[in-house]
C-alpha cells in the first residue's frame, strides 16, 4: 500500500507539484438496525482507496480513486494536477501551508472488545431485547435500536516525510420509542437521538446497558403525550448530556472553525460571527466558561494522534475565563494566521479532502452537584437530550429542542414537559452561563456523523461536558 | 457498460432470492469564495451492494472494490448475515419487474478547464459589480444498474449539475442557483448577476419586530419546505407508522384549492427512471386542488397494504423526490404585489423539524430578506428566525406563481403564503 501511496505522491511531483500529500483508508462498518421487532437493516459496508492533494503554482488540487495500483495511482496524480490547473485557470487563492514538523509513527487505539469480535446474533438479539422492552403500549409506534462499529486504517504519507500508521475502532448504539396519539407524537432517546459512541471496544456498548433503559424511555415518551405543554416564558435554563454537547457543538465548535473566518464555507454552511478581530480579546461568555478542543482526550471520538495533514494532536484554548483566544485550524489557514496549526484537518474517508474539523470541544466543569444546582434554582427548566436544533449562517441565532423538559420551581424538580424548545443569540447566551457542575457529572457525547463541506462530510467528534445553568433564557418557543 | 456486467457477476454468483446495487461514477466539484478558488476535487469512484434473502432473513453488504474476489467476499458477507439473521416476518418479497417507463438523459460532463470556465465567467461578473461571489460547480455523473432474481433489470447513465452562487458585499448578500442534467444550460453571467443584484439589494439590513407576516417565498425556499413534505407526510412508512400529519386524512381537504401536488420524476427536470430497488417511478398525485390523495410506496411498505411499489424506494425509505407543485398564474412581480405588509424570502437556511406530526418546522432566512409594503420591496432586513406550522401555512390562502424551478428535491415556483410565524432575529 505504501508503495502506491508513494508512486502517487512522485508522480504528483514529476508533473510539477511543489507538495503533495495522500492517504490509502480502508474501512469496515457494520450497522445493525432493529425496528418494531424485526431487523430492518443488517449491513457491512468496506471501503477502501486512495486520496490525494497536490499543490501545483499554488493551487490546490485534489483526487480520490477506489483502485489500488500504481497505474491508477498514476492517474489520480495526474487529476489531482488537472483539478489544480483548473483551479488556476479559473483564478486560485494561493496556497500556502504553515511549517510542520513531519509526523511519523504508528499507532493503534486500545480498546478491551473488538466490536468485529462479537457475534453477529448475539447482536441482533440484544437489540431485539431492547425492543421488545419498549413495547410497553399500543401507543408506542415505532421501536428502534442501533449498533454501529467502525474499524479505520489510515495510512498517510507527504512529499516532506511524513510516514503515518493510524488504526482506529469506534463503536456505539442507542434506542428509541415514539408514542403517538392522534395528532401528537413524542420521541424519547437513550443515551442520546440516534445513540452514543466512543473510540474504543465493545466495553463501552456494555457500559450503556440499553436496556435497562429501554422500559423507562418507553413509559417517558407515553407519559410525554399527555404532559402540559413547555411554558413560553423566560427561566433559568440547566441543560446538560447530549444537549449541552449540541450547544457546544453548534455555537462554539463550528463558529470557531478558521475556514469559516476565510470564506470557505460562505456558500454552504456559512461564516462565523468570531472574526479575526475578536480574536484574544472578544467575550464569548461569563468568567466561568471555559471551553477547550481536545484532541488529545483517549476513548473520544475526535481523538487521534495526527490529523489528516499529519499534524499531532493537541489540546487548544477556544475559550478562556470567557475570552475568545484560538480557532480549530488547519495548515492552510495556520499559515494565513501566521501560527501553527492546531491540528485539526479531517477527511472522511479516503475519498475526500482534509478540511477543518472539530476534535473532542469540551466544557470544563465548576463546583456544583447537580442536586445543588437544581436546589440553587427559583424557576428553571432542565433539559437532557436534544431532539432538535437550527442556528444562522453567522452561528449567532439558535434555536434548540429537547425530547422532554423538567420544570423547576423553587429548588426542586416539580413535573415533566413536552416540546421544551429554548432560542438565544450566541454570546448573550453564554455571558448567561452562571453556574456549572463538577466533574464527577462529565458526560462524554459522541458525535458519528458531523455534516460538513461540499461534498458532505461526515465526521465524527466529541464533547465532554458537565452540566450548566443559564439566566433569563426564551423558552418555549413553538406555537401550535 | 461496466456497471451492469459486474452486477450480473454479483447476482449470478448470489444464491436465492437477491437485488445487486451498482454505481459506477465520477463526480468533480469546484468551490470558491471572494472571488477565488480554493476547492478542486475530482472523485472516481465505484459502489455495489447486494441484500440477500433466505427464507425472509434479509443480509446486505458493499464494497467499493471491482475486483471479482472482491466482490464474492461482499456476497459471502451478505450470505452469512441472511443466515445468522432472525427472520424479518414482514418481509414479503423483492419488488417484480415492469418495463420502464421513461430514459434518463445524459450529457457528457465538461472538462476541468470547461467547468473552471463558467465559474470564472461567473467572477467576471460579480468583478465587475465590485461584489464577492463564493459557491460551488458540482458536476456528477455515473452509471447505474439494479438488478434483482425476480428479473427486475434496470439500468441508466445519469447527469446531474448544480451551480450555486451566494454574492456579497459589505453586509448584504444575494443567492443564486440552477440544477439541471445539462451543464449547457447553466448560464453563469445572467445566475451570477442574479445573486449580485440581490446581494446589492440587501446592503445596510433593518431590524422588524418578529411576529406574523405574509410572505412570498421564491423557489429556492420553497423547494425546502417540499423536502419536509416529503419526508413527515407523503411517504408509506411515516404514514403506517403513525407519524404522518397525512393520517387518516386520506381524501380530506388538507390544504387551500391552489395546491396541487404530485410526484413526476419523468417531467421534474431531473429525469431519473427507476428507484433504489430498480422499480419505474410512476407519477403519484400527492394533492389534488387542496385533496389529500396518496403517498408514495417502496416495495416493503407495498406490500404491507396489498399494493404495488411507485418506485420511489430511497434505500430503505419511501420518499417523493421529483415533487412538482402545479404553476399558478401569477408573476413574482404580482405575488410580491399581493402584499400589503409582508416579507420577501429568497431561500431558508438550516431548517429543522420541530415537531413531525403537526409538521412545524424552524429555520433562518438567507441572502435576500426584504421588507414589502403596498406591493414594493422597500428594504433589506436582518436574517429572521421562524417556527412554523407547514400544515396550517398551506390550509390558508396560497398564492402559486407562474415560473417554477428546479431545486434539491422539487420543481415548484415561488409562492405566497399568510401568517408566516417569524420568531426571532439575528443579531449579535
Amino acid at each position: 500500500m505504501k508503495e502506491i501511496l508513494m508512486k502517487a505522491i512522485e508522480r504528483a511531483l514529476e508533473e510539477g507539484a511543489s507538495f503533495a500529500d495522500g492517504r490509502i483508508v480502508r474501512r469496515k462498518s457494520e450497522e445493525i438496525y432493529v425496528k418494531n421487532g424485526r431487523p430492518e437493516r443488517i449491513e457491512i459496508q468496506e471501503e477502501v482507496g486512495l486520496g490525494l492533494r497536490v499543490i501545483w503554482k499554488g493551487a490546490l488540487g485534489f483526487a480520490s480513486t477506489n483502485e489500488l495500483n500504481p497505474e491508477s495511482a498514476r492517474e489520480t496524480a495526474d487529476m489531482a494536477i488537472q483539478m489544480a490547473k483548473g483551479a488556476h485557470n479559473a483564478g486560485h487563492m494561493d496556497v500556502n501551508l504553515s511549517e510542520e514538523e513531519p509526523g511519523k509513527g504508528s499507532f493503534k487505539f486500545p480498546y478491551e472488545k473488538d466490536p468485529f469480535d462479537i457475534p453477529l446474533p448475539d447482536k441482533v438479539d440484544f437489540l431485539l431485547e431492547c425492543d421488545r422492552l419498549m413495547n410497553v403500549s399500543d401507543k408506542i409506534k415505532v421501536r428502534e435500536s442501533i449498533l454501529h462499529s467502525l474499524k479505520e486504517e489510515k495510512l498517510f504519507a507527504s512529499s516532506e516525510g511524513g510516514d503515518i500508521e493510524q488504526i482506529i475502532t469506534l463503536c456505539g448504539g442507542g434506542i428509541s420509542a415514539t408514542a403517538v396519539e392522534g395528532n401528537e407524537s413524542q420521541q424519547r432517546s437513550y443515551p442520546a437521538l440516534g445513540g452514543n459512541y466512543a473510540q474504543t471496544g465493545w466495553e463501552f456498548v456494555d457500559s450503556l446497558d440499553l436496556p435497562a433503559n429501554a422500559e423507562r424511555i418507553a413509559k417517558e415518551a407515553e407519559e410525554l403525550l399527555n404532559a402540559p405543554p413547555c411554558p413560553s416564558e423566560e427561566r433559568a435554563l440547566i441543560i446538560g448530556k447530549s444537549m449541552l454537547g449540541l450547544q457546544i457543538h453548534e455555537s462554539c465548535g463550528h463558529p470557531s472553525e478558521a475556514d469559516r473566518v476565510f470564506g470557505y464555507e460562505t456558500s454552504f454552511a456559512g461564516d462565523t460571527f468570531l472574526t479575526r478581530d475578536k480574536l484574544g480579546n472578544f467575550r464569548y461568555g461569563s468568567p466561568l466558561v471555559n471551553i477547550v478542543a481536545d484532541a488529545t482526550l483517549e476513548k473520544a471520538l475526535g481523538h487521534f494522534e495526527y490529523d489528516d495533514e499529519g499534524v499531532r494532536a493537541q489540546r487548544i484554548e477556544l475559550v478562556k475565563e470567557g475570552i475568545f483566544q484560538n480557532y480549530l485550524t488547519s495548515r492552510e489557514t495556520a499559515y494565513k494566521l501566521g501560527i501553527k496549526s492546531g491540528g485539526c484537518a479531517r477527511a472522511d474517508g479516503y475519498r475526500n479532502l482534509p478540511i477543518i474539523r472539530m476534535t473532542n470541544i469540551n466544557l470544563e466543569p465548576g463546583d456544583f452537584s447537580l442536586d445543588e444546582l437544581i436546589q440553587e434554582t427559583k424557576k428553571g427548566l432542565l433539559i437532557e437530550e436534544y431532539s432538535s436544533w437550527s442556528i444562522d449562517d453567522k452561528r449567532l441565532n439558535f434555536q434548540f429542542a429537547g425530547e422532554i423538559g423538567w420544570l423547576i420551581e423553587d429548588g426542586e424538580v416539580k413535573w415533566m414537559v413536552k416540546n421544551p424548545t429554548y432560542t438565544g443569540i450566541t454570546p448573550q447566551f453564554w455571558n448567561s452561563l452562571d453556574a456549572l457542575t463538577n466533574k464527577s457529572t462529565l458526560f462524554l457525547l459522541g458525535v458519528p456523523n458531523c455534516g460538513k463541506g461540499e461534498p458532505m462530510q461526515a465526521m465524527y467528534v466529541g464533547h465532554q461536558v458537565p452540566y450548566a445553568r443559564f439566566q433569563n433564557v426564551k423558552i418555549g418557543v413553538m406555537k401550535r | 457498460m461496466r456497471a451492469k456486467e459486474i452486477a450480473k457477476f454479483v447476482l449470478h454468483n448470489t444464491k436465492g432470492e437477491a437485488q445487486v446495487n451498482v454505481l459506477d461514477y465520477s463526480h468533480y466539484l469546484i468551490r470558491f469564495t471572494r472571488n477565488s478558488v480554493h476547492q478542486s476535487i475530482q472523485e472516481r469512484g465505484f459502489y455495489a451492494s447486494v441484500k440477500v434473502v433466505m427464507d425472509k432473513r434479509v443480509g446486505e453488504a458493499s464494497s467499493n472494490l471491482v475486483d471479482e474476489s472482491s466482490l464474492k467476499e461482499m456476497i459471502q458477507r451478505a450470505e452469512i448475515i441472511a443466515s445468522l439473521s432472525p427472520p424479518n416476518l414482514e418481509f414479503v418479497s423483492l419488488p417484480k419487474p415492469s418495463p420502464l417507463r421513461f430514459s434518463s438523459i445524459f450529457v457528457e460532463p465538461p472538462s476541468p478547464i470547461e467547468a473552471s470556465e463558467i465559474v470564472k465567467s461567473a467572477i467576471a461578473v460579480a468583478k465587475k459589480k465590485s461584489v464577492e461571489l463564493s459557491g460551488s460547480l458540482f458536476c456528477r455523473q455515473g452509471d447505474v444498474c439494479v438488478l434483482n432474481s425476480l428479473g427486475i433489470d434496470s439500468s441508466a447513465p445519469t447527469s446531474e449539475y448544480a451551480f450555486r452562487l451566494v454574492a456579497t458585499k459589505e453586509d448584504g448578500s444575494g443567492f443564486a442557483s440552477i440544477q439541471t442534467y445539462d451543464w449547457r444550460m447553466i448560464n453563469p453571467e445572467e445566475l451570477a448577476l442574479e445573486a449580485v443584484e440581490r446581494a446589492l439589494m440587501t446592503i445596510n439590513p433593518r431590524e422588524i419586530e418578529p411576529g406574523e407576516y405574509d410572505v412570498v417565498l421564491l423557489p429556492y425556499a420553497v423547494d425546502e419546505i417540499m423536502s419536509f413534505f416529503g419526508w413527515f407526510g407523503f411517504n408509506a412508512q411515516a404514514m403506517q407508522e403513525g407519524r404522518s400529519f397525512l393520517e387518516g386524512k386520506i381524501g380530506e381537504k388538507i390544504f387551500d384549492e391552489s395546491v396541487t401536488l404530485i410526484d413526476d420524476a419523468e417531467n421534474a427536470q431531473l429525469p431519473f427512471p427507476f428507484d433504489w430497488e430498480g422499480v419505474p417511478k410512476q407519477k403519484v398525485v400527492l394533492v389534488d386542488k387542496g385533496i389529500a390523495k396518496g403517498v408514495v410506496y417502496d416495495s416493503f411498505t407495498a406490500h404491507k397494504e396489498g399494493k404495488e411499489s411507485t418506485g420511489h424506494s430511497m434505500r430503505g425509505v419511501p420518499f417523493p423526490s421529483d415533487m412538482i407543485l402545479y404553476p399558478g398564474d401569477y408573476s413574482l412581480e404580482e405575488l410580491i404585489g399581493s402584499l400589503d405588509k409582508g416579507i420577501l424570502v429568497t431561500r431558508f437556511h438550516y431548517t429543522n423539524i420541530v415537531h413531525p406530526k403537526l409538521l412545524i418546522f424552524t429555520g433562518m432566512t438567507r441572502d435576500g430578506t426584504f421588507f414589502v409594503e403596498k406591493g414594493k420591496i422597500k428594504y433589506p432586513l436582518r436574517n429572521l428566525r421562524f417556527t412554523q406550522n407547514l400544515v396550517n401555512a398551506f390550509s390558508d390562502k396560497v398564492l402559486i406563481g407562474k415560473e417554477a424551478k428546479r431545486g434539491d428535491h422539487s420543481l415548484v415556483p415561488p409562492i405566497r403564503l399568510n401568517r408566516f410565524n417569524f420568531t426571532g432575529i439575528s443579531r449579535e
